[in-house]
């Protein structure tokens, strides 16, 4: 179940590294510093939010649906 | 239609990621779950037209927001109280001490406009690449990326705000009066 709460945490793409491009070399500037904070912050109150756990009505909600798709085909 | 297994689990495995994306447009499960549900019984009725090893993230996303904005236009009066709606829900949440750290972040993020908000969270927080979030939002990458600038700037504006409050004049001048 870890595999999109995974994918929120890759690296950045060579796009999202795009955005900090005007970045010099050197010490970070404080809007920069400012910035990593702000990245750090939102991803912290999103990970809590991931961790949530998955109720159960959903993993219900799928079950029928598979198997309405079953007894679709066995009416075929 | 049969859907592979496989898929199926993988689409198990974003329903986390669905859920937390809508909680944050919303601040309320109740409301998110409702999103994420019809979200995922579109994304299952449309599965055969979903090509297997595309990017299923992208697709869900994409998704859950037709489904989200269709839900806004059938009640557009919570669009236009948006700000005061979230208050409204973020105060009530408060006192649920969990999430207490992160009030003050969600409370800013509440107030963006619903553009910024989505492009922020789609990048900053769903890790997705800004083609993968401007193709979502169907619009240029270029479009999409000065919205996540803007956003930043002004959840950085508003949490600044927020600091001072907390230990700012205003509260020092608010107490000495009162005594």
């Amino acid at each position: 179940m870890l595999h999109g709460a995974c994918m929120a945490h890759r690296p950045p793409t060579n796009s999202e590294r795009g955005a900090t491009r005007h970045v010099s070399s050197g010490a970070p500037s404080l809007a920069q510093q400012d910035q990593d904070h702000l990245g750090q912050q939102l991803r912290a109150m999103y990970q809590e939010l991931l961790e949530e756990p998955v109720p159960a009505h959903f993993l219900m909600l799928i079950a029928r649906l598979e198997r309405q798709n079953r007894e679709q085909g066995d009416e075929r | 239609m049969n859907v592979d297994p496989a898929l199926r689990d993988e689409l198990l495995a974003f329903i986390p990621n669905l859920r937390a994306y809508a909680y944050s447009l919303t601040n309320d499960w109740d409301r998110a779950d409702d999103f994420v549900q019809e979200a995922l019984v579109r994304a299952w009725s449309k599965f055969d037209h979903f090509e297997p090893g595309t990017n299923l993230h992208a697709w869900l996303f994409t998704i859950l927001r037709n489904v989200v904005y269709s839900q806004y236009r059938k009640r557009k009066y919570e669009v236009e109280d948006v700000d005061g709606a979230y208050a409204a829900r973020l105060r009530t949440h408060a006192d649920q001490t969990s999430r207490l750290d992160f009030e003050d972040f969600r409370k800013a993020l509440s107030h963006l406009n619903p553009h910024q908000r989505e492009a922020i969270l789609l990048v900053g927080a769903e890790g997705l690449s800004y083609e993968e979030a401007a193709a979502i939002c169907g619009i240029p990458v270029g479009t999409l990326k000065s919205r996540v600038n803007r956003a930043r700037d002004r959840l950085t504006q508003l949490l600044a705000v927020n600091a001072v409050e907390d230990i700012g004049p205003d509260r020092l001048t608010r107490a000495t009066l009162q005594h």
